[in-house]
């Protein structure tokens, strides 16, 4: 049996209010009677004479004490209020309700004839008059299953609290995994079995979701009955860019190429305006219409301006309706990796540069170039920053701890060299080789040079049958990579191949993958190299708290459940780097996914009410609107009355 | 406009109620605006005030109801009685309609809730645990009884997932299980979201963190940026204590290149968390390496490489296997992490099996792959391994010169299979291939890149055929029977086109059938007719007819079967058999019965370029009649001098000057399919020369000159034609040394990461290249056990193709792609990742940094003793909880009840 209990003030402060305000209202109208009643003789005379007046007197009577009546109940169901009384529930009485609600980002799309309505606007309009319906012993949770699950509001029996969380639902950018968030709901359900209330788990989905078939049979393993309620289906028409991404070319990072692949997921034809934008200036506009079904690749080598952020947006050719039920996936965002300073030493003779050199390490601006007499570089008298050092011309004795590129060594060091010979040719080439990618040197003169003397896995790139002109190897678990002659005794600096076979050799001893940034996947772990030990990313238009970011060894490992552009700030400095996050997977975009075995549509679902789990309380549920909330609407009902009664002359 | 003042009382009084109601109607427009504006999700100033029923709000639009209805009154109130009793009331109709938007305030409170989250993975020790168990049990025992005023305490555990505890009574034990039915795995992210659904409303929310900090999974970090928003205050717990004595194999290196038979260093990598002393084994393909696969080695504390001297076997795929076992068991807590195994991809040079009837003519065609580097395997067809596993082993085959009756059905099947499976099947011609090797109509036929159909020159006669009949008294009878209708079936199968003679010897010979036009048929039925038994056994005359007739023919293939059942020693036969061959005509014997000189008839067949029967069954002289008439009729052999001429710019061509290429002597007619075969050369007439077409994962080349000299003898001295050959055979080949294309496997968050990058020689991208790979393993698992699936990369930026696929068994995986560009393989690559065990095993210290973090981003602390703090409210903090206000706003309207009461009873009008 149930009782009554309070969840505000108790009894004796509910008494105490009450007994003041109705004393005090009691008395003013005791007041007032007084004050009114003066003695007047002749008024006497006149009551006896008009025999009416002693009538109206009495209603006046019966009118001021209706009115102290009235005000007398509103001060009752207001001090009554004060205690926020509500039935309780027997123990064991009422089920607990799981809601897991898939907010991946196929819940963003647009219902046909919605109105601009989305798949979630649909399912929030259904969970809020899904509570209303629950019993007032019946308890509610909501989780939200995005690419990871969230708790939106622990178990309830509150139905606003429950429908505030529905309300606070949003969309995320990414795809939906609904393993993780069921298992929280048999989690939950365990607990509720403990208690004896029988709990099921609702999942309004579009079906979308990942590992939703597994999470459910672990559900129903555990004697969990779960009800899968669908948003309306059909063939919602969709075009998306699926895949955009911009890169180097290995050869010419000056240039880049941009990948971009459109998919349609319409049942028919559609014409699009398709835009990409670098920086934010327009550099390619076309208009075109995709098939059904279609998946169009496109790469664009020659756009002119093409640097550093590329936008690419899909647009209705007129640029006035909405082009597909989902506008997030019309968008994406790609960016080309920025060129990293190679940080090279240049040790030369005292007195001796190499102008050659030098101008061929001036043609690439992303070089910070240090140069040192071989004294100094033997003193250590050199920023320890450095990645490569070049030999020009000097061999110290001890082989570097940095990779080297060694121009004409000497012999008298750690790298071994022949006699000289005079007049040498390039006969021999490994033309495959990286350090001659562009570099054709068979026709170059040379007037003497002093072969490398190769060790057991190094690789002779070029040279004639008197020696080894240019080799690479490692020494001491560096890499090396050593041309034999003084190139200011050859024509070689005439050359074009000159100042590739430096940049060559730079690439081969500094292997890094300059030529593609990294993308992230909306809702997967992406990972950024970061030296420094935390940043933070501000999404780029979206006033939402940044995210802080922690590295590890180097590289910071998160998420990003929104798509778009952000900025990653460290150590409070101006954003020092871009970021951008594209929809993880094109199975998103396919609004029309195939319906799931025994789930209910959700128009159908909102008139029905699911069967009680079993052993569930099946009587009729009790309302569970709050009775503070009836006491206090009684209490305004009363006082309208009493306001127009009152004026009216009706009570007085 | 109307002048007001002309109105009368009437009309001024309904204009003035009009205009209040109206009035009344905007003010109720305009508010029922504002609080929709106001309440945002229920929340007003900031994160002051809260509304749980926020849309009660809109009750506020009846407010202007009060004065409205106020108007004319009648309740005789002073002017001020009465505009003080409307403004009283209108509060007090407002302070209700705010308690019915139950507001909440956000106060400090002394009231908590808290969650302790307790990890209980598997690189938490179990000393660790009970430390976790006696705090947590502290903490319950300082809360004392759960009653409404005792700080709430709820009590989860986490691995891979996070998973409620039932809060014991203070004094009870704490029963911490571990999730052992999970994957072992840590995901504190996943722990921090959960703890969510466990506090209690109206208190301020505490979170405390008992782990080691060795997160495997999830992003705590990410995780607790929420609690930051939802006021949450982390406290943290490293459960660190002494590292348990530990062992663990976490690498196994080789070098990237190892060839096949030569010793290589396999490096395997120890960890301890203490010095300790352990054996560590070696295996390689599930069998210890050798005497030196076994080391008892003394472990410092942190990481040793023990290394090992291993033999490579041969090509392929090898799997090589560490295993780790420490000598006193208390020094490892996981045997999980005391196996590792890795795959290795040996190589050796490319090999290739040449299959020809006679090997020893395959020298010359030996020494040109030798010299490509090749490793050259030369057998008779019936050498053809028939283990797939052992043809897998070849990169190549080629069938040189090969009647189809020399290869079984079942090995012709293996030959389709091969190059289906990723083989390259090199098919050469020469006068018993092709056509005129019977190939026609069998499976090899189907998928050749030439069609062997149709394939007669119609310029000019092909065929002048000799039957030289032996018709000595031994052939009477049955013989002699089988001999004349074996003649006329003869005829009767050659075209129009051809020539047939017929002779007939005994000491002597006779032209039965002078040569003449096969169209004849009813003359030489006729003729043949004529041949009768008698007289001895000579050849040698019958031959010479033969010869002088048949070198008068223009026929591109001029043919003698020569059927003899007696003994003979004639001199000079096998000369004159050269002399023939000499100028072109072929002989083949038929030997019928036990007495033939078999010596003499293989000889003549040898040397005469023809094949030799031998048949004890007379019944079968038609059935070889037919066949040879069917063999040489149909050949459309040219045998002249032609030059190469280039069809198509092939990657297999690449380099090649085939304008000097020396003239070939002779190819087999053949004709050019469509796609997907490619020609690639042809001869001056225009006949192919080379072809070529993909099967499945291989290939299949056809060359219709052949590859022993008879043809090809210039070509073969050619000093490019060891590249011309190499790159015919390797250009498609399996991995190999040279032919790798670039592939990365790794293993990311339990997926296998699978890229390539597609550039040409240029560095430019490959936009068109595909990439599929086919992935299997774990390499130690039973073949039913393994994963073996295809993956098709798909491409995610210019020149970087992508593939992930789940891994949900642990152990070496083998990678092998097919790269393709416009469906013309351009390579293969092989990868070896390795998924050792959870990553749980691998990280064998605490990770407290972590922890701290989280509590220094949430004005936590490190809870070391004293958990009991967790509940404290120091000065520097504030503990926020949501209030609801409910109660004060009534007991504001129950004084403005009052207050109004007050009003009209004593501001009446006098």
């Amino acid at each position: 049996m149930s009782g009554l209990e309070l969840l505000g003030l108790g009894w004796p402060e509910i008494a105490a209010a009450f007994g003041l305000s109705a004393t005090a209202i009691t008395l003013l109208y005791l007041v007032r009677r007084r004050r009114r009643v003066v003695t007047v003789p002749f008024v006497a005379l006149f009551a006896r004479a008009l025999p009416d007046e002693r009538t109206t007197r009495l209603f006046s009577r019966l009118k001021s004490l209706l009115s102290l009546l009235l005000l007398l109940l509103v001060a009752a169901a207001i001090a009554a209020a004060l205690g926020l009384p509500r039935v309780a529930p027997p123990p064991g009485e009422g089920r607990t309700l799981v809601l897991v609600v898939d907010v991946s980002a196929s819940m963003q799309a647009r219902l046909a004839g919605g109105g601009g309505e989305t798949r979630l606007d649909r399912v929030r309009r259904a969970l809020l008059a899904r509570i209303a319906r629950l019993g007032a012993s019946d308890r509610v949770a909501v989780l939200a299953a995005g690419a990871r699950a969230d708790v939106v509001e622990p178990l309830t029996d509150e139905a606003p609290l429950a429908a505030r969380a529905i309300r606070a639902l949003r969309a995320s950018d990414a795809p939906g995994d609904g393993r993780e968030a069921l298992a929280w709901a048999r989690d939950l359900c365990r607990d509720a079995e403990r208690e004896r209330r029988p709990c099921e788990a609702e999942l309004y989905t579009d079906g979308g979701l990942r590992s939703l078939a597994e999470a459910r049979a672990a559900l129903e393993e555990d004697g969990v009955s779960t009800r899968v309620v669908l948003t309306p289906e059909g063939e919602p028409p969709n075009v998306a860019i699926t895949a955009l991404s911009a890169r180097r070319f290995p050869a010419d990072p000056t240039r880049a190429e941009l990948l971009l692949e459109l998919s349609s997921f319409a049942p028919a034809p559609t014409p699009l305006t398709l835009s990409i934008a670098s920086d934010g200036r327009l550099v390619h506009r076309e208009t075109l219409t995709l098939a059904p079904g279609a998946r169009l690749r496109r790469t664009f080598s020659d756009l002119v301006g093409v640097d550093a952020l590329i936008e690419a947006r899909l647009a209705p050719p007129e640029g006035s309706a909405p082009l597909d039920a989902l506008a997030l996936d019309d968008v994406a965002h790609a960016q080309l990796a920025p060129r990293r300073r190679r940080r090279l030493l240049v040790v030369s003779p005292e007195g001796s540069a190499n102008l050659y050199l030098g101008a061929a390490l001036l043609i690439d601006p992303y070089l910070d170039v240090v140069e040192r007499s071989l004294a100094r570089y033997e003193r250590g008298d050199y920023p320890s920053d450095r990645e490569l050092v070049v030999f020009d011309r000097v061999t110290p004795p001890i082989a570097p701890r940095l990779p080297s590129l060694s121009l004409a060594p000497t012999g008298a060091g750690w790298l071994e060299v022949g006699a000289p010979i005079a007049r040498p040719r390039f006969d021999v080439e490994r033309a495959e080789h990286p350090l001659l990618a562009f570099v054709a040197l068979r026709d170059v003169n040379i007037a003497a040079a002093r072969p490398i003397v190769l060790r057991p896995g190094d690789t002779s790139v070029a040279g004639e049958a008197r020696g080894t002109l240019l080799a690479t190897g490692v020494r001491g678990d560096v890499p090396f990579v050593a041309l034999a002659f003084d190139v200011q005794e050859s024509d070689l600096p005439m050359r074009i191949a000159w100042p590739i076979l430096v940049f060559d050799a730079l690439s081969l001893l500094l292997p890094d993958d300059l030529t593609l940034a990294p993308t992230c996947a909306s809702g997967r772990v992406c990972r950024l190299g970061l030296e420094a030990p935390s940043a933070t990313l501000v999404r780029r238009g979206d006033a939402a708290a940044p995210i802080a970011i922690a590295s590890r060894a180097g590289v910071a490992s998160f998420e990003l459940d929104r798509v778009g552009v952000y900025d990653l700030v460290t150590d409070a400095r101006a954003a020092d780097r871009v970021v951008v996050a594209n929809l993880a997977s094109s199975d998103e975009s396919r609004l029309d996914l195939p319906p799931i075995e025994g789930a209910e549509r959700l128009d159908e679902a909102l008139t029905a009410e699911p069967e009680p789990a079993s052993g569930a309380d099946e009587a009729p549920s009790r309302a569970r609107w709050p009775l503070h909330v009836a006491l206090l609407a009684a209490a305004l009902a009363l006082l309208a009355f009493e306001w127009i009664t009152f004026h009216r002359g009706w009570t007085t | 406009m109307d002048d007001v003042s002309a109105l009368g009382p009437k009309e001024r009084s309904s204009r003035r109620a009009l205009a209040r109601v109206g009035a009344a109607t905007l003010a109720a427009a305009l508010i029922a605006i504002f609080v929709r504006a106001l309440s945002d999700e229920g929340r007003l100033a900031g994160d002051a005030l809260r509304l749980l029923a926020p849309d009660a709000l809109f009750l506020l639009a009846a407010l202007p109801l009060v004065p409205l209805l106020a108007a004319g009154s009648r309740a005789g109130l002073s002017r001020l009685g009465g505009r003080l009793s409307v403004l009283l009331r209108t509060l007090l109709f407002g302070a209700l309609v705010l308690a019915l938007a139950r507001p909440s305030t956000r106060e400090d409170t002394t009231r908590t809730s808290s969650v302790v989250l307790v990890d209980v993975s598997p690189s938490v020790s179990d000393d660790a645990l009970a430390h976790a168990r006696a705090l947590v049990e502290a903490l319950l025992a300082a809360r004392g009884e759960a009653t409404s005023d005792a700080p709430h305490v709820a009590i989860a555990t986490f691995a891979g997932e996070p998973r409620r505890v039932e809060t014991p009574r203070a004094g009870a034990p704490l029963a911490l299980t571990r999730h052992d039915a999970e994957r072992p795995a840590t995901d504190l992210g996943s722990a921090l979201r959960y703890a969510e659904s466990l506090y209690q409303p109206g208190r301020a929310r505490r979170l405390w963190i008992l782990s080691d900090g060795v997160e495997t999974r999830g992003q705590a970090l990410s995780a607790v940026a929420s609690l930051c928003d939802r006021g949450v205050r982390v406290s943290v717990t490293p459960l660190e204590g002494p590292i348990a004595s530990e062992l663990a194999l976490t690498g196994l290196d080789f070098p990237e290149l190892i060839r096949a038979g030569q010793p290589f260093d396999a490096r395997v990598h120890v960890r301890a968390s203490r010095a300790s002393r352990a054996r560590v084994r070696l295996f390689r393909d599930g069998r210890l390496v050798g005497l030196e696969g076994v080391r008892e080695v003394d472990l410092r504390a942190g990481e040793d490489v023990v290394s090992f001297r291993v033999t490579a076997g041969e090509r392929g795929v090898t799997e090589l296997r560490a295993e780790l076992e420490p000598v006193d068991p208390a020094d490892d807590r996981f045997p999980e992490n005391n196996r590792f195994v890795r795959a290795a991809e040996i190589v050796g040079r490319p090999r290739v099996l040449v299959l020809a009837p006679e090997p020893n003519r395959m020298e010359a065609f030996v020494r040109v792959l030798e010299a490509a580097e090749l490793d050259v395997d030369v057998r008779a067809p019936r050498g053809l391994p028939s283990e797939r596993a052992a043809l897998s082993s070849f990169d190549a085959i080629v069938l040189a010169d090969t009647p189809a009756d020399q290869v079984s059905a079942s090995s012709e099947a293996s030959l389709v299979a091969f190059a289906r499976a990723g083989g390259v099947l090199f098919v050469a011609g020469g006068p018993r291939a092709f056509g005129p090797g019977g190939w026609q109509g069998s499976s090899l036929a189907r998928v050749l890149p030439v069609s062997l159909d149709g394939e007669r020159r119609r310029d000019s006669p092909s065929l002048a055929l000799a039957l030289v009949i032996d018709r000595s008294g031994s052939m009477a009878g049955e013989k002699m029977e089988l001999a004349k209708e074996a003649a006329r079936a003869t005829a009767e199968v050659l075209s129009p086109d051809d020539a047939l003679e017929v002779i007939g010897f005994d000491t002597v010979a006779e032209r039965i059938v002078p040569l003449q036009s096969a169209a004849n048929r009813v003359a030489i039925q006729r003729d043949i007719g004529r041949l009768a038994p008698r007289g001895g056994t000579a050849i040698f005359p019958a031959l010479d007819a033969a010869y002088q007739d048949l070198a008068a023919s223009r026929a591109a293939t001029r043919h003698v079967i020569l059927l003899t059942d007696g003994q003979t020693n004639e001199p000079g036969v096998v000369e004159l058999v050269h002399a023939m061959r000499g100028d072109r005509i072929t002989v083949t014997s038929v030997g019928v019965g036990s007495d033939v000189n078999r010596t003499l008839l293989s000889e003549i067949a040898d040397v005469g370029g023809g094949r030799a029967y031998f048949t004890a069954d007379p019944s079968s002289i038609p059935r070889i009649f037919l066949r040879e008439a069917s063999t040489v009729g149909q050949s459309g052999v040219v045998e002249s001098l032609v030059r190469i001429e280039v069809a198509s710019r092939a990657h297999a061509l690449r380099g090649l000057d085939l304008a000097r290429a020396p003239l070939l002597r002779g190819y087999v007619v053949t004709q050019a399919r469509g796609a997907p075969s490619e020609l690639l050369l042809r001869s001056e007439l225009g006949d192919p020369l080379l072809a070529r077409r993909p099967l499945d994962e291989g290939s299949v080349v056809a060359w219709t000159s052949d590859v022993a000299g008879r043809w090809s003898a210039d070509l073969l001295r050619w000093p490019a034609s060891p590249r011309f050959f190499s790159q015919l055979l390797r250009d498609p080949l399996r991995p190999s040394e040279g032919a790798a294309l670039p592939l990365e496997a790794r293993v990311e968050d339990d997926e296998l990461v699978l890229s390539a990058d597609a550039f040409d020689e240029r560095d430019e991208f490959r936009s068109n290249e595909t990439v599929r790979a086919r992935v299997e393993g774990p390499l130690d698992r039973r073949a039913d056990e393994r994963v073996s699936v295809e993956v098709e990369l798909a491409p995610i930026a210019p020149g970087r193709l992508e593939a992930r696929l789940p891994l949900d068994r642990y152990g070496a995986y083998s990678v092998e792609a097919i790269h393709r560009e416009d469906g013309v393989v351009l390579g293969t690559s092989h990868a070896s990742p390795v998924f050792p065990y959870p990553a749980e095993y691998a990280r064998l210290e605490p990770d407290p940094a972590l922890l701290r973090t989280l509590a220094e981003r949430t004005g936590g602390e490190v809870l070391v003793d004293h958990p009991e703090r967790l509940f404290e409210h120091t000065r520097e903090e504030r503990l926020e909880a949501d209030t609801e206000r409910t109660p004060l706003v009534l007991l504001a309207a129950l004084a403005l009840l009052v207050l109004d009461v007050l009003a009209r009873r004593t501001l009446r009008a006098s």
